[in-house]
């Protein structure tokens, strides 16, 4: 995982992770009150926040005495994901024009062809 | 007042399309041919309207459900036909809201049309003003957690995964 996109993708992509970033959303929070609303073991709770630890999304406090975990927001701002939607946007419509240019072409082909058999006649 | 573009905040597509750059620009540029740009499946009795010259507006109603409709479009800035097409992404009352008077406030798209044989190469560019970044980010923090976050990471992944990479813009 050298690439920090890809830690930040890989980090996102476990719906768990993700709810324990929302929770962050709301507030520091230490490892036991990240681990309250799953029905998961501390140490699988650990292995998740490990992941967003070296995703660099979380940062757990060191001069505190829980070290209460939080958010950091710098890679979800580098991975672009607030364009997301407007990537997803023109994504689709682009799968769509490509649709409609291929029923285009193929008119106009069969256009041509019908001018050909016209002429031949 | 000037509004600045800086870097990262944009991202660029290319797609291939079997079909010359004229055709391309026109399905861009001309009403009849814009049927995909709308929602799929959500049809509009609303009319596409499009005043093809700098400074004119690109109209076209977007319809998600029968009460959840808005108008999209864009505010033209330069046209090269069959070759570029560069639009402020917006529209009056609309989304992205758009004032004509402060075009440069809004996602600046440029379309570049490259024939290559029988083929346009399409590279899709759209940059975001800077003040743009800094709300949008505030955006995800406070809303995009919850309706539409997971739909939209899965995707994001799936599509990084298959495609060994998202390439970024900058």
């Amino acid at each position: 995982m050298s690439d920090p996109l890809t830690a930040t993708f890989a980090a996102l992509a476990d719906p768990t992770r993700r709810a324990m970033l929302a929770r962050l959303a709301d507030g520091p929070a230490t490892v036991n009150e990240l681990a309250e609303p799953f029905e998961l073991s501390l140490p699988t709770v650990s292995r998740h926040l490990k992941v967003l630890e070296e995703a660099g999304l979380v940062v757990k406090e060191r001069d505190k005495q829980f070290r209460p975990c939080r958010l950091e927001t710098a890679p979800l701002a580098a991975a672009d994901l607030w364009m997301a939607p407007y990537r997803q946007f023109f994504g689709e419509r682009l799968d769509r024009l490509d649709q409609q240019l291929k029923a285009m072409m193929a008119a106009r082909r069969e256009a041509a062809k019908t001018r050909k058999e016209g002429d031949e006649k | 007042m000037t509004v600045q573009f800086g870097k990262h905040q944009e991202f660029s597509m290319q797609r291939v399309f079997e079909a010359p750059p004229d055709m391309v620009f026109d399905a861009w540029t001309r009403p009849e041919y814009l049927d995909w740009f709308f929602n799929p499946d959500n049809r509009t009795d609303a009319p596409v309207t499009v005043d093809l010259r700098v400074g004119g507006q690109w109209r076209q109603e977007m319809v998600i459900s029968p009460t959840d409709r808005y108008f999209t479009g864009g505010l033209y800035r330069e046209i090269v036909p069959n070759q570029k097409l560069v639009f402020a992404w917006g529209a009056v009352g609309g989304w992205p809201e758009l004032d004509p008077d402060l075009p440069d406030e809004n996602p600046r798209v440029t379309l570049d049309f490259k024939p290559r044989g029988e083929q346009t190469v399409l590279a899709l560019l759209v940059q975001f003003p800077d003040h743009m970044t800094k709300e949008k980010v505030q955006w995800w923090m406070d809303c995009g957690m919850q309706a539409g976050w997971d739909m939209t990471v899965d995707r994001l992944v799936a599509r990084y995964d298959g495609r060994g990479g998202i390439r970024r813009a900058g």
